[in-house]
């Protein structure tokens, strides 16, 4: 299951010897991916920072007992999706997560006139509007363009139930930019 | 330009307005250039020094031994110290009990002067006034 040069940084992992290279050469493979897809589930960009740095102690406290069940990268995502759900349930306990003031996101239907930043900018606040499930699918879904079979490796749910959530994500989306 | 991915025909399936109006993807906000060049080497230092001094398995599994050891030991020699008090207790308590219950008239016939030498002068006076039979029964139920 594990791709051959996955395989290879895994054993070199395991070696005392080169365990500091192999990790830095994962770290420097998947850093921006899993910031991006960090930083479009808080939306903050210490945050962000912050929960890639809790990621990569994971991954050094964790790589040794890998099983090889999933590709590492697939692994490395579902920690970076949970550490990414944890905060933001913190967040919603502490209430310090006020949403910018960018006026109700569906007041005006967003048309062919609207230039691609403000239609950018209303998309964003669409997203955060999501429950944190749908967001997760839709986040790693369109951004990531992760297929489902990974996807559920990742969040532990069926195939079925990550489009229907992609599925209920998207019509939302469009009601809070098209308004209907 | 637009993906035209499968990704694209599966939003365009379920919204095809929404499908034509989004723009093209991107981060909406990237950390400074130098960021990603240098976190790698970063994380590494952070871990290093967060890790614990390293430890031989061998040398951990010798000081696991050696406390388990000692505390098994320290068990024992508690177990060991507080029977044998006790048993000292019981035998010294039974003594008495049995020798308090024997009438004293009764004491004179069972000890002869070896038996009672070296003991108190009080306390061989009074086995002397236990009767012989009961001295006997007593030292047999209590395996003298």
């Amino acid at each position: 299951m594990l791709p051959a040069d996955e395989k290879e940084l895994l054993a070199r992992f395991h070696a005392p010897a080169t365990r500091d290279s192999a990790f830095t050469e994962l770290i420097k493979t998947y850093q921006e991916r899993l910031y991006a897809c960090i930083f479009r589930m808080v939306t903050d960009e210490e945050a962000s920072k912050d929960i890639l740095q809790n990621v990569c102690i994971k991954v050094w406290k964790s790589l040794g007992q890998f099983r090889a069940e999933s590709r590492i990268s697939t692994w490395m995502y579902r920690i970076a999706v949970n550490e990414a759900l944890n905060w933001l349930e913190l967040e919603k306990k502490r209430a310090l997560q006020p949403l910018p003031d960018n006026g109700d996101a569906s007041a005006q239907p967003a048309n062919l006139t609207i230039s691609p930043e403000t239609i950018e900018r209303k998309l964003q606040d669409a997203i955060r509007l999501l429950p944190d499930k749908q967001r997760t699918v839709f986040l790693l879904r369109y951004y990531e363009e992760m297929p489902y079979e990974e996807m559920s490796r990742i969040l532990q749910t069926s195939e079925g139930a990550l489009k229907a959530s992609y599925h209920h994500a998207v019509k939302k989306i469009q009601t809070l930019l098209l308004g209907h | 330009m637009k993906q035209t991915s499968d990704i694209q025909n599966e939003l365009e399936a379920i919204s095809p307005e929404l499908a034509r109006i989004l723009p093209e993807k991107k981060l909406p906000v990237s950390p400074d250039a130098d960021f990603f060049e240098a976190f790698p080497e970063h994380m590494l230092e952070k871990i290093k020094k967060q890790q614990p001094p390293v430890v031989y398995p061998l040398f951990k599994r010798m000081v696991r031994v050696a406390i388990a050891a000692a505390i098994t030991g320290f068990v024992l020699l508690a177990v060991y110290l507080s029977v044998s008090e006790g048993k000292t207790d019981l035998n010294t308590l039974n003594i008495h009990a049995e020798l308090a219950s024997v009438p004293s008239e009764d004491l004179s016939h069972f000890l002869s002067d070896s038996d009672t030498e070296g003991l108190p002068a009080t306390f061989s006076q009074e086995l002397q006034k236990i009767p012989t039979q009961e001295l006997e029964t007593f030292y047999y139920e209590n395996n003298f």
